[in-house]
Order: structure tokens, then C-alpha cells, then sequence
């Protein structure tokens, strides 16, 4: 028989939130994967979240992909609090090690995604405020300007150049050893 | 206003980003290569603004404070005659080459952000970076000196001291006289403190080599005897240490990451550190603590030095400066990676 404590974290485990998309489409997932979001964590904390937590700034198709991330790094860290108390300190660190390295493999793959993708996604993180989220695509995006001339960076992210012609000129004198 | 416009060409164009999501990716360009954050900031406006925002550059430099800043490089003087260089570590450097056709005058030191120059009678500090020039009279006499700049805000990380008071520490001893004499300038005075003294004997001199600062110490290297002159700023006061028994060539001061006087020097192509640490009994001592085998750490390629000799040391960055007969190195002693940076050789540096 199930004694009253097992069945109050069975109950925990359990708490559901209903996620929705802009285009309407529901989403149910586990508080542990939605508290990833800072934003939604506040919403549960102040009641809000029964009927739904409406997302109107987020697509299915993001959505989809954000709660993949959520689901897989709740996991990890629901995984690393689990295995802190039934294992060694030597077995500690072996499962800490595999759990690093199969996080860095998703993320890895996570990023596997084309521009625009990486730049909806950046959009959700900041608006969702999921710092991992936010931090792994935003540095992609960093790394990938590096050693890129200004021309090319706006060509890879397909943005219009609205300084004028002697605003480009004047900063280019100033630095040109930016730019050689 | 959208932070960024889109042309429709893009088979599916990324979205306008908000500038909140904007200024998380400049927020992340790393800081090794400071052309990139200048390139970016000519990419459009909302991504200038941002760059060039003091609340976003003080955001930028808290993000990457556990990052040690980049080495731009460093000056010598060439016995060509071409006067003082720059030689750059970056693919591409801010600082104007050769240095501003040699109007400044001759780099003695370098340290948080300043390079003190000699020019004619005077001293010059000068930040290459924003442009400030400050000059102060050198002190006469003596045949043999040395010099230090540093910042003199208390607490200061020195990323983005620019502009704040300094401190020149000033040693000199004359030929054939014992005594060597220390002096600090302090840019909030104007002027320079009383000398205070100490007898290193008339047969040794203080060698010109970089000095080095580790907390309130500003130590220097003594030519003949290879002893350490070591200024403390708290107390005014002058004193010598004695150098490990070595008998070796090219002994360079090199502090400790966690704060300690510390010397290096190259044999048999490897890298010898010491640093000086209180034993058991309170006592202090020199222990070799770090060998790195120059050969392992260098690519395969530029293996073909058959001499090399530690040449300067940047404190802040935590890079050797190696000058061998086949070129110059920077040997990196926290990742513990080496690279050429010039095919030349240097006779002297003061980095």
C-alpha cells in the first residue's frame, strides 16, 4: 500500500501544464520541463497557468522544438539529483561525466538548424527567459560572425545596412584597422 | 522600430530580432579578436548602438570577467636603427604601426592598459587605445635605471581603468655606487615622492629588463648578480632577494597566477618556473614548480629553434614572450599552448 508521502510526489511528478501556441496548438508537459522557463515558473508561482499558458509570441514548430530542449535538460538535471544520493562519489562523477557529454551531443544537434530557425528560437529563449536556451543559440550566433567582414554579415542573416553612406565611410576611417 | 530590416530575397529571412535578443549575441562575441566586435558594430545601426553603449560595454566586460583579455601584442626596439615597433598578437591590431612613426618616444614598460615612453628629459604615459597622453619629468642621475607604470585605483581589474590615476615606480643606481635609489610619481599628486635607499654594492647594476608588479610589490631585476630589487608600495622601503642557484642565462621575472614573486628561464629547450613560497617555517624560498618542454608544446612546424631565451612577460595575460634563433614565440601559460608570432629575432623587448 502506498503510504501518503509517495503518493503526494507521485501527484508532483505528475503536475501537467498545458502550453499554447500562437497558432493555437496545445502542448502538455511536465512542470519540471516548463520551469525551465523563467517566465513560465512565475506564472505557476502567481496561479496563473489553469486553462493554459497562452504563447502568442511562439509557433508550434518553435514550440515543439523549445520543450525538446526543456525536456532534455530537466531530465539531465532531475538525473544528476537523483544520482547524487544512491551513488559513490567515484560513480558520481562518471555518471556527472556521461550526463555532460550526452547534453553536449543534444545541444550540439539542437543547433543543427537553419538561420532563421536559430533566430525564432533566440526569440522564444528571450521571451520564454530560458537562460541555456538563450546562452547556447545566441553564442552560435556569435561564433558564427567570427573573422566576418560586415558585408557578410548581413548577408548571412539577411540585414539591411541602414547606416548612410558617410556614417559607413566615417566609422571605417576611424577603425580601419578593423578592417583590413 | 524593428531592430533589424529584412530583405525579402531569403528563401525564409530570419525574424527582427528584439534588441534585448540582439545585445545577448553581441554580448557573447568572444573577446579574442577585438576586430570583431568593431566589425560587427558596422553591421547595422541597432547593432552599433549597442556596441558602442557604455551600459553594454560595462554588461560586455561583467559577461567575460573569468576570460583573461586578449595580448594585442608588443613593443621592442630593433638595433636596426628603425626605432621602437609593435608587434601585433591579434589578426589585426588597434594600434597604429610602427607606432606612430616613432613622435612618442621609446616604450620602457607597459601594464593595465598604459605604456610609459621615454621622450627627451621626460617621461610620457600613454593610453593607445582612447589616445590620452600624460607627460612627467624623468628623474636625473643615475646610469643604470628601470621603470613601472600601473593603475593606482584601489580594487581595479584594469579592464576599463583608462583615464584613472597612476603610478610610476622609478629606480636607478649610478655606475660604480652602491646605492640604488627608488622614487614613485602618483598622477593624483602631480609630482614625485621622496627617494628611499639601499646599498646592492657598487659592482651590480639595475638592468633595464621589464619590471614586474605583484600586489604592493614592484620588483626588478639587478644585471650582474641576477637578485631581485624589490620596491614595496605600502611601505616605501627597498629590499633584495637573492635568485635560486642556477648560473643560467636569461633569468626573467615572472610572478605566480595565485600572487607570488616568481622568476623563469629556459635550458635544454624547456621552460623552468620558480616561484618564491614561505616553507614550513615561515621561511621564504625558491621551488621549482612548473617545467613545460618546449618542444611538445610548439606545433610540429616551428620546431626548429636550437636556442630560445625569455624576453618579456605579460602580467595581466599571463604570456611569455620567448625570442629564439628562429623566431619569436608567445608561450601561454594558462591554456600552456605556444605560437610564432614573427620570423624575426629580437634583441631586447620591452613588452
Amino acid at each position: 500500500m502506498a503510504s501518503a508521502g509517495s503518493g503526494d510526489e507521485k501527484a508532483a511528478a505528475a503536475a501537467m501544464i498545458t502550453l499554447i501556441s500562437s497558432d493555437n496548438e496545445k502542448f502538455e508537459v511536465t512542470e519540471a520541463t516548463a520551469t525551465l522557463s523563467q517566465t513560465i515558473r512565475h506564472m505557476i508561482e502567481d496561479g496563473c497557468t489553469d486553462g493554459g499558458v497562452p504563447l502568442p509570441n511562439v509557433t508550434s514548430k518553435i514550440l515543439a522544438r523549445v520543450i525538446e530542449y526543456c525536456k532534455k535538460h530537466a531530465t539531465a538535471a532531475a538525473g544528476e539529483e537523483g544520482s547524487s544520493s544512491s551513488f559513490s562519489d567515484a560513480a558520481f562523477l562518471e555518471v556527472d561525466r556521461a550526463f555532460l557529454e550526452e547534453l553536449e551531443e543534444f545541444d550540439d544537434a539542437f543547433l543543427e538548424v537553419d538561420r532563421a530557425t536559430l533566430f525564432d528560437l533566440i526569440l522564444a529563449a528571450n521571451y520564454l527567459d530560458i537562460k541555456g536556451l538563450l546562452n547556447l543559440t545566441c553564442q552560435k550566433v556569435a561564433d558564427s560572425v567570427k573573422g566576418k567582414t560586415p558585408e557578410q554579415i548581413r548577408e548571412m542573416y539577411n540585414i539591411v545596412n541602414d547606416l548612410t553612406p558617410e556614417e559607413e565611410a566615417e566609422i571605417r576611417r576611424e577603425t580601419q584597422w578593423a578592417f583590413e | 522600430m524593428p531592430a533589424c530590416i529584412l530583405t525579402p530575397h531569403h528563401p525564409r529571412p530570419p525574424p527582427d530580432l528584439v534588441e534585448d535578443a540582439i545585445s545577448e549575441i553581441l554580448l557573447r562575441l568572444r573577446p579574442e579578436e577585438p576586430r570583431d566586435l568593431f566589425r560587427a558594430s558596422l553591421v547595422c545601426k541597432p547593432w552599433r548602438r549597442l556596441l558602442t553603449d557604455a551600459a553594454f560595454l560595462h554588461r560586455y566586460r561583467c559577461f567575460h570577467r573569468h576570460r583573461i583579455p586578449p595580448l594585442l601584442g608588443f613593443f621592442f626596439e630593433s638595433d636596426d636603427g628603425s626605432g621602437p615597433r609593435f608587434t601585433p598578437a591579434t589578426s589585426s591590431s588597434p594600434l597604429p604601426q610602427p607606432l606612430l612613426e616613432c613622435r612618442l618616444g621609446l616604450p620602457l614598460d607597459c601594464r593595465h592598459g598604459r605604456v610609459l615612453l621615454r621622450k627627451g628629459e621626460n617621461y610620457v604615459v600613454w593610453d593607445p587605445i582612447y589616445g590620452d597622453l600624460q607627460e612627467l619629468p624623468a628623474p636625473h642621475g643615475p646610469f643604470h635605471t628601470s621603470v613601472a607604470v600601473l593603475c593606482d585605483a584601489a580594487g581595479c581589474d584594469h579592464r576599463d581603468c583608462h583615464g584613472g590615476p597612476f603610478l610610476v615606480v622609478w629606480v636607478g643606481n649610478g655606475f660604480a655606487e652602491d646605492l640604488a635609489y627608488a622614487l614613485v610619481y602618483s598622477s593624483r599628486v602631480g609630482s614625485w615622492g621622496s627617494a628611499v635607499s639601499l646599498d646592492v654594492g657598487f659592482d651590480d647594476a639595475i638592468s633595464p629588463s621589464r619590471a614586474a608588479v605583484v600586489g604592493d610589490q614592484v620588483c626588478f631585476m639587478l644585471k650582474m648578480s641576477a637578485r631581485i630589487l624589490k620596491y614595496d608600495l605600502a611601505k616605501h622601503h627597498l629590499s633584495v632577494i637573492s635568485p635560486p642557484n642556477l648560473y643560467w642565462e636569461g633569468i626573467s621575472l615572472v610572478p605566480t597566477e595565485d600572487g607570488l614573486i616568481g622568476i623563469a628561464a629556459i635550458r635544454d629547450f624547456s621552460l623552468y618556473l620558480w616561484p618564491r613560497k614561505a616553507n614550513a617555517e615561515g621561511v621564504e624560498e625558491w621551488k621549482q614548480y612548473r617545467v613545460i618542454e618546449l618542444h611538445s608544446v610548439l606545433p610540429p612546424v616551428d620546431n626548429h629553434f636550437t636556442y630560445g631565451l625569455v624576453i618579456g612577460f605579460a602580467e595581466g595575460v599571463r604570456v611569455i614572450i620567448m625570442s629564439t634563433d628562429d623566431g619569436v614565440f608567445l608561450i601561454d601559460l594558462t591554456s600552456g599552448r605556444a605560437r610564432k608570432i614573427s620570423s624575426f629575432t629580437i634583441p631586447a623587448v620591452s613588452s
